[in-house]
């Protein structure tokens, strides 16, 4: 991985896909039943922007309630922001016609936690892989079918798995099903909510490195939602720190994980599981909890929990800094 | 299974010995433990790794004897705690031990805390029930004492609020103290901290440290995560299909891991300090507990099976002082 050198001249990186502007999104908080008024908002999102290139992962770390799954939402457009844009190969999905936002959602598919709930148990799985074709494809049933055991091969099952129901399967083969079927209309884009988390750990990485060859084969971009630093640092190319709704950290992979800068980017890592019980690792114990997004912390959203808060962090909002080539943060530290 | 003869000057507070749970079920007898054996000495943390259906949970439960009866049953062995063999003594007497000398901490603080009574009842509960001799007065003073040993914030507040006011890693903690209440000498803690955020999981595993620290507990930590192994364990048992295949120190594990299955799941997981190319990956499933294969479990998805591993169990095998493990690679 050399996204380091390369993130300058920027040719040499695959297309920009998708991109993220400026994203909000803030649900309202309302008070009173008949005449309701809105008393405040939860932050949910709060000024966020990124890119998406082709053949590479986004990783988007951070606690709950640090506003990952509602990033993955509007990314797949289940929420519409308050404010901001998401523009689709430099279109804004949002201000655009029925017929483009339909193709963008079929360019968009998502991968999700739990296998057991994201499979309807009545269908059979040709029926669950075909499904997306039925309803955005123009063809036969017969096209449909050979696509569909395409797709099953492609994810490690066979043919004879075809006409079976979802119970039937394990943790990891119902994991393959919900990837199949993401890639039944060669999206551009994948949103993987935790995948691997609900899964046994033998079974994590047939999963991990099955997404890996996908990836190579269709030249589709992950967005990768984790908690877990040694799954990110595995799957992602760059890495996206959140914590209360905004980006504090936004890095490639190999940067990151040498030059951690955010205190709260240290703060995670030193919580981090170690990988040997020799591992040295900088003892940092936040204290507390994350705040509510109802009412956020002044100045630095992270200063109440931060071990190296200054005065000015309470009142001053850190603005966004580059340190190095494509690594950005907001703190006054830098 | 000989075991670990290293304790010169430690005090075992636990042995369990060739201990066998099964459940009859309609698909057969479902050895979910099937013949383990190990001991845990005073102010030790021991690891029981595994993945899900492996049996960590079972022997769990066996050693509160919570096995649903029926369908389970322990069928032989023993758990000698404290002098006692508690697989023998009456459900009246293991409901004195259950909670005083051995306690439980489970995955879920959700499910584990009755969301109509308060915290500070909950804790006073398990210490009005297992010491007696201290009088109703002093028992709300010995509760808050509790929770301020786990770190409750403004404890005398927090006491008159419901589970449901409280966030997940401080529900977690009530749980804690609830296990800690009565000063138990082993204290089994069943995956406490997958339900929680990984700052929040820094904080409540360096808590409870400092608890084994200060009272010389013995902790069973039962995970399927190396990650907690490595920061918390001093002895770790690997388990697959009902059966202990590797025990050792964490660093004869981390260092030099026998058997092949031990190794595979090393393998497996990704790694925070090092870059990985590709992460190895165990092919196929578990075997079915009802149904397993005359030899060795692990053999059909074996790196390096021989012939010798479908036709009998090997024994478990000393590889180093302290480090057994059962694999005929080993012979």
């Amino acid at each position: 991985m050399t996204t380091l050198e390369t993130t300058p001249q920027k040719s040499d990186r695959g297309q920009v896909i998708l991109e993220a502007q400026h994203l909000r999104k803030w649900f309202p908080v309302t008070k009173g039943l008949l005449i309701s008024r809105v008393t405040g908002h939860i932050k949910a999102v709060d000024d966020i922007s990124f890119e998406l290139r082709a053949g590479e992962t986004l990783g988007v770390v951070g606690e709950s309630g640090c506003g990952k799954s509602t990033t993955a939402k509007m990314m797949l457009m289940l929420e519409d922001p308050t404010e901001g844009a998401i523009l689709f190969e430099g279109q804004d999905v949002h201000n655009s016609t029925t017929a483009a936002r339909k193709s963008y959602r079929s360019s968009v598919q998502a991968v999700f936690q739990d296998p057991w709930s994201s499979l309807n148990p009545r269908m059979r799985v040709k029926d669950i892989i075909a499904e997306p074709m039925v309803i955005n494809w123009n063809i036969t049933r017969a096209e449909q079918q050979e696509r569909v055991m395409k797709l099953l091969n492609d994810v490690g099952l066979n043919e004879y798995h075809s006409n079976l129901f979802p119970h039937e399967f394990s943790g990891g083969q119902r994991q393959r099903l919900a990837i199949a079927r993401a890639l039944a209309l060669n999206p551009r884009v994948i949103v993987l909510d935790e995948p691997v988390s609900a899964l046994d750990v033998s079974i994590r990485a047939q999963i991990m490195n099955l997404l890996k060859d996908l990836q190579a084969e269709y030249n589709v971009a992950y967005m990768l939602i984790a908690h877990d630093l040694a799954t990110v640092r595995y799957m992602c190319t760059w890495i996206a720190v959140m914590y209360l709704g905004q980006v504090v950290e936004l890095s490639p992979v190999q940067e990151l994980f040498t030059n951690p800068s955010h205190p709260y980017t240290k703060a995670l890592m030193s919580a981090a599981l170690p990988s040997h019980p020799d591992m040295e690792q900088e003892e940092i114990i936040l204290q507390g909890e994350v705040p509510s997004p109802l009412n956020p912390p002044s100045g630095c959203y992270f200063h109440p929990r931060c071990p190296a808060a200054m005065d000015r962090c309470s009142v001053d909002t850190p603005e966004v800094k580059e340190i190095a080539p494509g690594h950005t943060l907001t703190c006054h530290l830098f | 299974m000989a075991t670990t003869e290293t304790r010169i000057n430690t005090e075992t507070v636990l042995t369990v010995d060739n201990l066998r749970t099964h459940f009859t079920t309609r698909w057969g007898t479902v050895k979910a433990v099937d013949g383990i054996s190990f001991d845990l000495r005073r102010g030790e943390t021991l690891g029981i790794v595994g993945e899900s259906g492996c049996g960590k949970s079972v022997t769990m439960l066996s050693l509160m004897r919570l096995i649903p009866i029926p369908p389970g049953r322990i069928v032989s062995g023993s758990i000698v705690l404290d002098g006692e063999d508690i697989v023998q003594i009456s459900e009246q007497e293991m409901a004195q031990i259950r909670g005083s000398k051995i306690a439980l901490i489970i995955q879920d603080p959700m499910t584990s805390l009755n969301p109509v009574f308060s915290i500070g009842d909950q804790v006073e509960e398990a210490i009005t029930i297992h010491q007696r001799e201290i009088p109703k007065r002093s028992v709300m003073e010995k509760a808050l004492e509790v929770l301020r040993k786990v770190n409750i914030p403004a404890a005398e507040t927090r006491a008159k609020d419901y589970p449901h006011q409280m966030s997940g890693g401080m529900r977690q903690r009530v749980v804690g103290a609830i296990g800690i209440s009565c000063q138990p000498q082993v204290l089994i803690a069943d995956e406490p901290t997958t339900s929680l955020d990984v700052t929040i999981q820094a904080q409540y595993l360096k808590l409870l440290k400092d608890i084994q620290k200060d009272s010389d507990l013995s902790i069973i930590f039962i995970t399927h995560d190396f990650g907690i192994v490595a920061k918390m364990c001093d002895r770790v048992a690997v388990m697959y299909a009902g059966r202990i295949v590797e025990h050792g120190s964490v660093r004869d594990i981390f260092n030099n891991p026998s058997h092949p299955y031990t190794e595979a799941l090393l393998s497996s997981v990704p790694k925070m300090d090092r870059d990985v190319d590709r992460l190895f990956s165990i092919e196929g499933q578990p075997p079915p507990l009802h149904d397993l294969p005359v030899g060795c479990a692990f053999a059909d998805r074996c790196p390096v099976v021989m012939d010798k591993c479908h036709e009998q169990y090997p024994d478990s095998m000393d590889v180093s002082d302290g480090h057994i493990a059962s694999c005929w690679r080993l012979e």
